[in-house]
């Protein structure tokens, strides 16, 4: 038999095979280029971005506090990014859950995220003692971390993901489609 | 090139709807923001919400040149090589910049730091003396009426006086 055919393979034997590395990266590929785990990310993104947003829209005058540690941006600004970007998150997020104008949204999350992760990785870098913002508008709250620089990489790592992967097999206008279809060849 | 197009539209899109849902939203509230955060700021963290304590020019000419006394310029750099309160230390105000801990360290040694500006409002000294106090820093005041209220009242200075207040 082939030796390493399939990482999961075991021979006759019963001892495990080592695991060939050519076979072990062509899974790994086709598991990170599976539609329905594109989908999954893009749901679970849109999600992430919808609960983040929800502080955010209730107390905007805190939201603006929070810009404003930063340090980072001409005081002019901060109260107009305060009111139009938690606004922004919860449009784009419900249009990653629906599956409508995919790229189109998870390009601005992707924005969005890069533009985080600068100001998170900036933050840290001149050593603000001060939070996130990102999930909470309470200056009292969790203090930012190295963790909050890497979870917003790894959604920015899903956005890639769905940008390249995901065509709108399960989305909203997908689903319709075939229900229309079922509905006209009754 | 037309799918990049199409997307490039529905961003363009997504963020106008977006920016004109929040800012209706805004409009309907209550206790809506402003568009623009006026100044002073009431928002800057992690430096004190209130302004500093004034100290008037009379107080601070008896204080000068008193051991422990130290005076900060608060404007930009080439105001200060312009003309400066004699021995005071270039400290600029920038709303985006927080104090240095060297600045901190350098200023801890005093019982007394009088920041000064030439606004007519003194904002930029108010703003830093309450930054300095919410710092740690002993006895931060801000100088009413600034430089120019300095040198009116026969106050030392350094180089050539203003012509007047600063807007």
């Amino acid at each position: 038999m082939d030796p390493g055919w399939g990482p999961l393979h075991w021979d006759r034997t019963g001892r495990s095979r080592r695991v060939n590395p050519k076979n072990f990266l062509r899974t790994l590929c086709r598991f990170i280029s599976n539609p329905l785990l594109a989908s999954v990310l893009r749901v679970a993104l849109g999600v992430v971005f919808i609960v983040a947003s929800l502080d955010k829209i209730q107390n905007p005058e805190a939201f603006a506090t929070t810009i404003a540690n930063y340090r980072l941006l001409p005081y002019k600004v901060i109260n107009g990014i305060a009111i139009v970007l938690p606004w922004l998150e919860v449009v784009t997020g419900t249009l990653l859950v629906l599956g409508v104008w995919i790229r189109a949204g998870t390009m601005i999350v992707c924005g969005l995220l890069m533009v985080f992760s600068i100001a998170i990785a900036q933050a840290l870098a001149r050593g603000l003692d001060i939070s996130c913002g990102c999930f909470a508008t309470n200056p009292d709250s969790e203090k930012m971390s190295l963790w909050t620089l890497i979870w917003d990489l790894i959604w920015f790592s899903w956005g890639i993901l769905i940008w390249v992967f995901d065509r709108g097999h399960y989305s909203l206008f997908k689903f319709l489609n075939m229900r229309k279809e079922e509905i006209t060849s009754l | 090139m037309n799918e990049l197009k199409k997307i490039a539209i529905q961003v363009a899109a997504l963020l106008v709807f977006s920016a004109g849902l929040a800012f209706i939203t805004n409009a309907a509230r209550d206790d809506r923001l402003p568009l623009i955060m006026p100044f002073p700021p009431a928002y800057q963290c992690p430096s004190s919400e209130k302004p500093g304590l004034p100290i008037d020019v009379p107080v601070a000419l008896k204080l000068f040149g008193k051991p422990g006394t130290a005076f900060v310029d608060a404007r930009k750099r080439d105001a200060f090589q312009q003309g400066h309160v004699e021995g005071a230390i270039p400290i600029p105000y920038s709303f985006v910049e927080p104090l240095s801990k060297e600045i901190l360290e350098t200023l801890r040694g005093y019982r007394s730091v009088i920041v000064y500006c030439n606004r007519h409002d003194s904002e930029a000294s108010k703003l830093l003396a309450g930054e300095l106090a919410q710092a740690g820093i002993k006895g931060a005041v801000y100088l009413e009426k600034g430089f120019t209220g300095w040198i009116q009242a026969g106050g030392p200075y350094t180089g050539t006086a203003p012509e007047g207040h600063d807007e």
